[in-house]
Parts: C-alpha cells; structure tokens; sequence
C-alpha cells in the first residue's frame, strides 16, 4: 500500500497531514511513530510506503527564488 | 497554496528558476530571428555617455538614450524607453502570475525598480563617472568632452549606483522597500541574464575555442576541489570551536563554502534540519554576500590588475548567491577592463572576466544537488541510524537542479552549433544575439543590483552573534584566501581576449 502526505512546519513544530489525519510533533521521529501507529490502527496492510512531500509555500516568499524545493522523503512501515 | 514537488515537471510555471529559462530562451529566440533578416530585439533602449553641462545647455533625450540598432533609428529615444519598460513590464508581469505572485503589487514594484535602474543606469553614464581616458571604438569620450577630471569607472558606475541606490532603499526607506520587494527579484532577473550569457559563450567559443573551453573546464575543477576543501574546514570549525549543533554546522557550512542561500536551503532540506536553520542562516548569507560585493571588486582590481581570470574565478567561488556573485564579476570585469584601458591603451573584451566569475558559480551551482543527495544518505546511514527504513527519492537531485543552468548551456550549445554548421549565417545572427547578450543582459544585470540592494537589510545582522562571528571569520579568513589560491592554480597565466 502507498499513502501521500503533505508535510509541513510552523515555528519548531513538524506537521504532517492528508485527507483524512493531521499530524504535530516536535522531532521528524515522533511524527514517524504517531504516523506509523495511526496506519496500524486504520489500515490492514502489513507493509505501507508513505511518500512525504515537503510544502514549499510556507517557505518565507523571498527565499523562495534562491531554492524551490525543500526535501521529499519516503518511508517503509512495516506495521 | 500547496506548493509540491512531485513530478519531474512540477515547478515549471511556478518557480522563479523556471521562469528564468522560459524567458530568456524566449529572448535568445527573438534574437535569432536576425537571420531572417527581421531585427525583432533593435528597439530595446541603450544609455549613451554623456556630459552634464552639454545636457544642461541642451536638453535631449538623444543625448541620453539610443536604440539598439539602427533599424529603429526613426524611434524617439524617449519611446523606445517607454517600449522597453511596456515589453519588459508585459512577460515579467505574466511570470509573476504564474508564479502566484500578487500581481497588482508586482506591476507597482516593478515600475518603480524599473525607472529607478534606468535612472541609475542613466546617470552612471554621465561622462565624468564613466569615460575613460583612451581610445575605444575609435572615440576617446574623455579628450573629445574636454574633461578635466574623472573617475573613469567604464560600465562600473552604473553598477555600483544601482547597488547604492538598492541599498539606500532597502535600509533607509524600509517601507517604500516593502511596498515595491514583490519585484525586487535579484535571482530572477540573474539567472535570466545568465542564460543570455549563454550567447556570449558561444560567440566567445567563435573567438577563442580553445581559450573557452580551457575556461570552462579549469572552471569545474576549481569549483570542485575549492569545494570539497571548504566545507569539511568550516564544519569541523563550526562544531570544534562555535559548538553549534550538527544540522547548524552543517547549513552554515554549505551557505558559507558552496552557494549561499540556495546551498543552505537544499543542505538543510538534505539533513531535514528544522526550516528555522535556513532562514536565519540565509538572512545572514544575503548580508554578508552585499560586504563581498562592495569590497572584493575594487580590492582584486587593484591588488591583482594583471590577472582577471584568475580575479574572476576567485570572485566565483567568494561571493554567494547567484546574483550577488553576478554582479561583482561584472563590476570586476568593468573596473578591470577600464584600468587596463587606462594603464596600457589596450581594451580587454568584455565578458571574460564576468564568465570566469560565473563558470566557476554554474558549476557549484550543479553540485548543489548531488552534494545535498550524497549528505541526506550520509546522515540517514550516520547521524539519524535509519538505514533500511527511510529512502532518498532519486528524484530530490533533479528539484534541486538549477533549471536556469540547463537554458544556459542550451543557449551555449545552440548558438555555437548554428555559427558553426551554418557559417553564411554567422553575421545575421550576430545582429541579434549581440543585442540581446548586450543591452537585454545588461538591462537584466542592472535590475539585479538594484533590487539586491532593496532586499538586503544590514539590521538583520543583529542578535546574529556566533553565527555572524564565523561566518566573518570562514569568510574573509578561509573561503576568501583559498577560493583565491585555487583560482590562481587553476586559471594562472589566461587572459581576455583583446577587443577590436
């Protein structure tokens, strides 16, 4: 299974979200737990590859001219 | 507005990197159109030197401004302004709403940077800033205007007015800067003039294929081991002797030893470092980048005036950011070309020295993305221990890819490939790719200066403490003496082309 999510931050907060759950966290890594517990809980795959797509538009609008693109990752959750 | 990139196209309208390649491929295309006979670029607008009390006696537009070619010669030098500022306002404007960029604040901003470049651009031509005391093209403005003193700055004085000009509004009339910084967008208006550099490469290549291509290439190798030298000495200095945090050490070291801002950015992106690290980071990078450009063009012109490659290429790997770099290779190459003239009679080509300061840029520019690829799998493996869970999309090394680079080798390749499959052609051609390499580069350049100066804020430097200490020190100490080295190792003994 393949899941996209839209990942984000505001001030020291890491967001991450798509249709249907949002997600706060101080560290990249606790947003990996609580991500990989909500896909235990709502999913029954045992194997999900979510692609975390980066939104640059909170990027402040004058830097956005020196480097468009912040980071795109991809994770394998084996739940 | 969501802003993603997730596929290969993703951007293409909305960036400004993109939007640099669409318009000055656009430009180049024009320019071509020379072949056919059909000068479609001749109407855009040309400063010519001029004296202050001839204008004050006389008043005329002509004594002030031309066309760019002399089809248009009928066009009132006024109007062809007028065109200029209609044509330039039109495609930046439609950039601008792609780009989702307020439009009504755009048009306003890019207005008042256009008539203030223009005015600044005007008055830098006032023979007593610019005319130098020999012989060029047959004229020696500074004997023929009865000058009885001059700075004698060539191109320079237009420059470093619109740089001052920028600067005076970015720090003094904070809110006028606020008001019009929607259009002050030095990156974009850089890299579209480095794309129509791309004509100047390929005419230089007609030249001097030889010299070129040793230029290009002693270009990638010095970006490459000044590269691989900077940034392992500024991070172990960073952590060893500021104690910053790794994902700090690691930005600062990318902003201060690659590209500035774009480097720092794609560097945090690449170690997932909070989004707070770049931005602060990349407000000091801008200031200290305007420092370099203020002082490392008079300061290698006069300490080095018989070497400017090795001047230029050093200025490449120095100076961060694009623009800022851009435009102390062209006040480098100005002042450089005009002390030479003075010294000796002899008019270096222009160009030469602006394309070794940029070459060796492009290619750190290039790395940026492989470098940043290389780190992000580093830090998984070493710094996060995630190996085996998290995985780098190959695809991260093409979002971060310069676009405007591939317009610029474009341009490069094709105009070179037109001159030498088609020679009938060579002197068509010429027309219009002198015209868009010339004023429409220039125009490009002169809006950058102005605008880096709009949106650099020396205020922000405050409460930068550790930071701003090491990156003056890695600046000025490190990256400046060796950048220097390595320039000098690598372009030793090359020269412009003398012009004819």
């Amino acid at each position: 299974m393949q899941i996209d999510l839209t990942l984000s931050f505001d001030q020291f907060k890491w967001i991450c979200y798509h249709k249907k759950a949002r997600f706060e966290a101080d560290s990249l890594e606790d947003l990996d737990l609580q991500i990989k517990k909500y896909l235990s809980d709502t999913t029954n795959s045992k194997r999900v590859e979510a692609r975390f797509l980066f939104d640059f538009d909170k990027f402040p609008t004058w830097m956005r001219q020196y480097m468009p693109h912040y980071f795109n990752k991809n994770i394998i959750y084996n739940l | 507005m969501k802003q993603l990139n997730k596929k290969w196209y993703s951007g293409m309208l909305h960036t400004e990197d993109w939007w640099s390649a669409w318009l000055g491929l656009f430009f180049f295309i024009l320019g071509l159109l020379s072949i056919w006979g059909l000068d479609a670029v001749g109407w855009i607008a040309k400063p010519k030197t001029w004296e202050f009390s001839l204008l004050v006696n006389d008043f005329s537009w002509s004594q002030l401004l031309k066309t760019s070619s002399k089809t248009y010669h009928d066009l009132h030098p006024f109007m062809s302004l007028m065109l200029t500022y209609l044509i330039f306002l039109t495609l930046t404007t439609i950039g601008a709403y792609y780009q989702k960029l307020n439009v009504k604040r755009f048009i306003i901003g890019f207005t008042a940077v256009f008539f203030l470049t223009w005015a600044s651009w005007i008055i830098g031509h006032e023979a007593h800033l610019s005319a130098v005391d020999a012989v060029v093209k047959n004229h020696n403005y500074y004997k023929e205007l009865n000058l009885t003193w001059g700075l004698q700055l060539g191109g320079g004085a237009s420059y470093m007015l619109a740089l001052i000009i920028g600067l005076v509004i970015g720090n003094f009339f904070k809110k006028f800067a606020q008001k019009i910084s929607e259009a002050a967008k030095p990156e974009w208006f850089i890299k579209t003039g480095i794309v129509l550099l791309g004509i100047k490469l390929g005419m230089m290549v007609l030249k001097s294929a030889g010299k070129t291509f040793e230029l290009t290439l002693a270009g990638a190798a010095a970006a490459f081991v000044a590269y691989l030298l900077f940034w392992p000495i500024i991070y172990y200095i960073g952590r060893k002797f500021f104690k910053l945090n790794r994902s700090s050490a690691a930005v600062l070291s990318s902003g201060i030893s690659i590209c500035g801002v774009s480097a720092s950015i794609a560097t945090a992106g690449a170690i997932k470092a909070k989004p707070l690290i770049p931005i602060a980071v990349s407000t000091l990078i801008l200031v200290f980048a305007m420092f370099e450009l203020l002082i490392l063009p008079p300061l290698y012109t006069n300490l080095a005036p018989n070497a400017p490659i090795v001047n230029g290429a050093a200025m490449g790997m120095t100076v961060k950011t694009d623009g800022a770099d851009a435009a102390a290779g062209a006040i480098l190459d100005e002042l450089m070309i005009s002390k030479h003239l003075k010294q000796t009679g002899e008019k270096w080509e222009e160009g030469w020295i602006l394309s070794a300061a940029i070459l060796t840029k492009v290619w750190i520019d290039i790395f940026i993305g492989i470098w940043s690829f290389v780190l992000a799998v580093v830090w998984i493996k070493n710094v996060e221990n995630k190996e085996g869970k998290e995985k780098i999309p190959k695809s991260e090394i093409w979002f971060r890819f310069p676009k405007f680079v591939l317009a610029y080798l474009l341009v490069w390749v094709l105009y070179m490939l037109i001159m030498y499959a088609f020679p009938d052609i060579i002197h068509n051609a010429k027309i219009g790719g002198n015209i868009v390499q010339g004023s429409f580069r220039k125009l490009m350049f002169m809006l950058t200066f102005l605008s880096i100066g709009i949106i650099t804020d020396f205020s922000k430097l405050k409460g930068m403490g550790r930071l701003a200490l090491l990156y003056a020190i890695g600046l000025f100490v490190i990256i400046a003496p060796i950048a220097y080295v390595v320039a000098y190792l690598f372009h030793n003994g090359m020269m412009p082309v003398v012009a004819h």
